[in-house]
Order: structure tokens, then C-alpha cells, then sequence
């Protein structure tokens, strides 16, 4: 018996450890353009993963001097008022940092229960894309993506 | 417990199946999210219902966490002629809540949160009933239809 609640014992820290394990490896933080950083979200946000998002995310707002950072949220799966406060917290301390953060995945079924939740997400900008929020990062920096006129060999 | 004798028009609600899970931890909530996606899944909700469902779920088993000390979630599939769905029964034997109209209101919150867990869970479900008593506890209810 003692064996057994030595042996369940020894799980469940193994378990804990392998828990911040992933909640580490899980929240890179992507340097995708000068100035532009991008944060893919995948899995729960609870309050421990939020920390570690946060302070990766100032601490690479401050080594690469990013004025943008955008959080994607495609992959996590649902967003109760626990999961909008953190963002809402993550989104306020970018900004006194002088960055703007920008929130975007946000799913078709996502949008419609934050609504009925209550969650008030007005004053965060929000894109149903990682794609629409790149877009909106290069015009805020006045970046322009264009196709070149005449494709030359040596560039490609 | 609210069993098949609501006095809904004509029909009964009557349950299908039954499973409770205990919730004592913060690691249970994913778990039970898990299984009502499961059960969800099962009787063809679309994906839109399934996250209202999942997120009402999720407040109140924060809340039960939070303020009930923890306790545990009866998980059913109930039908009512043609309809199916999910009913959640969220109980715990926690300090209670002493003014129920208070803390059905949005902003309304005790422990400096966004006071929309309640609330919002009601919007979110197509049937909630919230009884409580101060020192024994609370019991909360919702339902969520497939095609609701
Ligand atoms: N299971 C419970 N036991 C005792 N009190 C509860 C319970 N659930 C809710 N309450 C009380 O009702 C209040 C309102 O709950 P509600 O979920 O709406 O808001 P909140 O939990 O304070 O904030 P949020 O859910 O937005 O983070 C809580 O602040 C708490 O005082
Ligand atoms: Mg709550």
C-alpha cells in the first residue's frame, strides 16, 4: 500500500515537471519581421502559462525593441473570462512597455461565445488571422509587400 | 437534483446517461473540458454550441474551485422528443452564495474578477438553474440542446 501511494506519488511529480516542461517549450516567442514579433498560443491559457507568455514576451519586446507583438490564439480552444482577463493583462502591459499588441485567431465560434459571455474586447485590435495581422503590422510601420515586376533569376 | 419531471410543456427531459467527475485541482478543469467535448461530439452538437457549452462549463467550474472549495460535475446526456443534449450539474459543498440576485449581475464578483462567470454562463446555455444555500453549499445547472 505505502509502495503503491510512493509509486503514485512519484507520477504525479513527473506529471507536474513534464506540465511546465511544455508550458515553457509551447510559448515561443517568433521574431517574424524587424520590429514584429508573433506569439502562436496553442492549448489552455491558465494563469501559470500566461506568466510565462507575459514575461517572454516583454523580455524579447525589450532585447529586439518591437513597437508590435502579435498574440495568436487559433490554437487554443476555448476562452472563458479566466482566459480574456490574462489576455486583456498581456495586451495592458505590452502597452506600457510603448508596443502594441494585437490579438488575432480569433474563430468564427470563439467571437460569438466571448460575446455572449460579456467580454468586452473593444479596445484590443483584434484579426481573425495571423495573416490580416501581419498585414496591419507592416502598415503601421509603413511596410509594403509588393510583387515585383519582373522576376530576376539571380534574386530567387 | 432536477430529474425528468420539469414542468415543461408537454414533453419530459429524461437522461440518457450519467457520469460524475470529481474536481478538486486546476489540472481537472482540462480534463472535464475534455469529456464534455467528448459527450458533445457524441450526440452531433456543432462546434458553436460545443464552445459555448465548454466555456459556460469552464466558469462555473472555476467558480467551484474558486469560491466552493471544489467538488463535482454530473455529466448527462438528456433528450426531450427529438432533441438531445447536455445537461451539467456543478455542485459543491462550499461556503454558499447569500445574495444569488447579486451575483447573477454582471460585474458582480467577490474576489475582484470580471464578475461575468454567472452571469455569462446563463447566456451561454439554453437552460441554467442556480440554487444555494449559505454554509451548505451551491448547486448549479445548465443545459445546452445540440441544435439549441
Ligand atoms: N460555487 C460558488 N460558491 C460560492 N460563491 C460563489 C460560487 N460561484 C460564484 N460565487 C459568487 O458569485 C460571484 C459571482 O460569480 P461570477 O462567476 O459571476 O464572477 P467571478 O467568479 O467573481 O468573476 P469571473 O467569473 O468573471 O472571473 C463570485 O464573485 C462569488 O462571490
Ligand atoms: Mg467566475
Amino acid at each position: 500500500m505505502l509502495l503503491f501511494e510512493t509509486f503514485i506519488k512519484g507520477r504525479e511529480e513527473v506529471i507536474l515537471r513534464q506540465t511546465d516542461e511544455i508550458a515553457e517549450i509551447s510559448t515561443p516567442v517568433i521574431r517574424v519581421w524587424d520590429g514584429i514579433l508573433a506569439l502562436p498560443i496553442i492549448g489552455t491559457l491558465d494563469s501559470s502559462r500566461t506568466q510565462i507568455v507575459m514575461e517572454n514576451l516583454l523580455q524579447e519586446i525589450v532585447e529586439t525593441g518591437s513597437s508590435i507583438a502579435i498574440l495568436d490564439i487559433s490554437g487554443v480552444p476555448a476562452v472563458d473570462s479566466l482566459v480574456a482577463q490574462h489576455l486583456i493583462k498581456t495586451v495592458s502591459a505590452t502597452r506600457l512597455m510603448g508596443a502594441e499588441c494585437i490579438i488575432s485567431g480569433i474563430r468564427p465560434e470563439i467571437a460569438q461565445t466571448v460575446v455572449h459571455l460579456g467580454i468586452d474586447l473593444s479596445n484590443i485590435i483584434t484579426k481573425a488571422s495571423l495573416a490580416s495581422a501581419l498585414s496591419y503590422a507592416f502598415r503601421v510601420l509603413r511596410l509594403e509587400v509588393r510583387k515585383s515586376s519582373a522576376i530576376s533569376k539571380t534574386n530567387l | 437534483m432536477i430529474t425528468g419531471t420539469r414542468k415543461k410543456p408537454m414533453m419530459m427531459i429524461l437522461s440518457l446517461s450519467k457520469d460524475t467527475i470529481q474536481v478538486q485541482k486546476e489540472q481537472d478543469v482540462v480534463l472535464l473540458r475534455n469529456r464534455i467535448r467528448e459527450v458533445a461530439v457524441k450526440i452531433k452538437m456543432g462546434l458553436v454550441n460545443q464552445t459555448k457549452l465548454i466555456t459556460a462549463a469552464s466558469e462555473l467550474l472555476r467558480n467551484m474551485l474558486r469560491y466552493g472549495g471544489g467538488g463535482k460535475c454530473l455529466i448527462e446526456v438528456v433528450t426531450r422528443g427529438r432533441d438531445n443534449g447536455v445537461r451539467l450539474t456543478f455542485s459543491d459543498q462550499g461556503p454558499g452564495i447569500p445574495d444569488i440576485a447579486a451575483a447573477m449581475q454582471d460585474g458582480f464578483s467577490t474576489g475582484k474578477s470580471l464578475g461575468l462567470g454567472l452571469p455569462g454562463a446563463k447566456r451561454l446555455s439554453n437552460e441554467f438553474d442556480l440554487k444555494s444555500k449559505p454554509g451548505e453549499g451551491t448547486v448549479v445547472m445548465i443545459l445546452k440542446w445540440a441544435n439549441g
